[in-house]
């Protein structure tokens, strides 16, 4: 009689073993699997991206405005003329302004992560 | 019939072999799948990673080119300083060209991202080199537009006194030309602290204070740039102003 529980002992360990092994064997397949998949996931997700804001066009400057005090001309059109010129370089002063700030905005184009 | 021991232990071996012969082969069969899909993905990522790193090269080697055309073209700037800007776009320019070549010649992923990361760390191009030429090519106009409206004060002066000699009132007048000087001045002030500020930063290779320090400086020119921009507008309104009033003095 004990060599009979032994023997049924033995034999209970034995197919308990067989089914660990098959056990381990599917768990690493499934696990495989899973990481193949989510390769495949990371591969064909979308990276970040930024598109940087493109530049507005500059504003063309006129000639400079005469400055030879032998010559001034301070009448009413000189003056008119002055402010026409003026106001032509201000508004290239504010293009290239609005351009500092549209690069500002772009900054963040170097601080994303690349993977 | 009763099995002894020995005949109990070999048809467990055999039975553990038979399964074992059986689930094995579809094992290493999947093990082989998987690093043959592991293979094939990892060679999508880096040609997809090459991909993106030959845009982000194009697209700040495009935008460099177009501003050092705008630097060229600046009118107040000194040759040296021009120079200095100049030389700082060339050098980020090669830098990218470089980088480019050994992204597209990569074939490990881990050497692959760091490459292509550093497009970004080691170049700045759109943290600091192209905020710094704009920073620098906003200072100039403006001060171009404040040596033309000193001219233009000049001339405002000699009709204000004209004025008054006629024994015209011109208090509004002369608070006018006083307060357009004043924010002419202020204008030229700012547009040179921000031209000082940034025109000899360069990238911070990984220093953290220097990379702080050079965000702070940018900051700061940027807020210079927008305060010399508001006086100019306001200067202007004042010099507008001031010849309307001529004008309506007979």
């Amino acid at each position: 009689m004990q060599k009979n529980t032994s023997g049924n002992a033995s034999t209970g360990l034995l197919i308990a073993l067989v089914i660990a092994l098959v056990a381990v064997g599917f768990g690493a397949y499934t696990l495989l699997n899973q990481s193949n998949k989510s390769t495949d996931m990371a591969v064909n997700s979308p990276p970040p991206t930024f598109t940087p804001i493109p530049m507005p066009t500059d504003v063309t400057q006129p000639t400079s405005v005469p400055n030879n005090p032998a010559s001034v001309d301070t009448s009413n059109t000189a003056l008119d003329q002055d402010l026409q010129q003026i106001s032509t370089k201000i508004n290239a002063a504010a293009s290239a302004s609005g351009q500092v700030d549209t690069s500002i905005q772009n900054q963040s184009a170097d601080t994303v992560t690349i993977q | 019939m009763k099995l002894n021991i020995r005949q109990k232990v070999t048809t467990s071996f055999l039975i553990s072999l038979l399964i074992t012969a059986t689930v094995s082969p579809a094992f290493a069969q999947s093990v082989t799948s998987t690093t043959l899909k592991n293979a094939a993905n990892q060679q999508a990522r880096i040609e997809k990673l090459i991909a993106r790193g030959d845009t982000e090269v194009a697209k700040r080697l495009a935008d460099l080119t177009a501003v050092i055309a705008k630097i060229n073209a600046l009118v107040k700037l000194s040759d040296s300083q021009k120079n200095t800007i100049t030389v700082s776009l060339q050098n980020n320019i090669a830098s990218l060209t470089a980088v480019k070549a050994k992204i597209d010649a990569d074939t490990d992923l881990v050497t692959l991202r760091s490459d292509v990361m550093s497009i970004l760390t080691a170049n700045r191009t759109y943290l600091l080199i192209l905020p710094q030429a704009h920073i620098v090519a906003a200072s100039d106009r403006i001060q171009d537009v404040v040596d033309a409206m000193s001219v233009l004060t000049t001339k405002l002066q000699a009709r204000i006194t004209q004025a008054q000699a006629a024994g015209k009132d011109i208090t509004a007048l002369q608070a006018n030309l006083t307060d357009m000087q004043t924010k002419l001045s202020d204008a030229q002030t700012q547009s040179q602290s921000a031209l000082n500020l940034v025109i000899s930063l360069v990238p911070d290779a990984g220093d953290k204070a220097v990379l702080t320090s050079n965000n702070q400086a940018i900051k700061t020119a940027h807020s210079d740039i927008k305060a010399a921009n508001a006086d100019i507008k306001a200067a202007f309104t004042d010099a507008r102003s001031i010849v309307a009033s001529l004008k309506a003095m007979k």
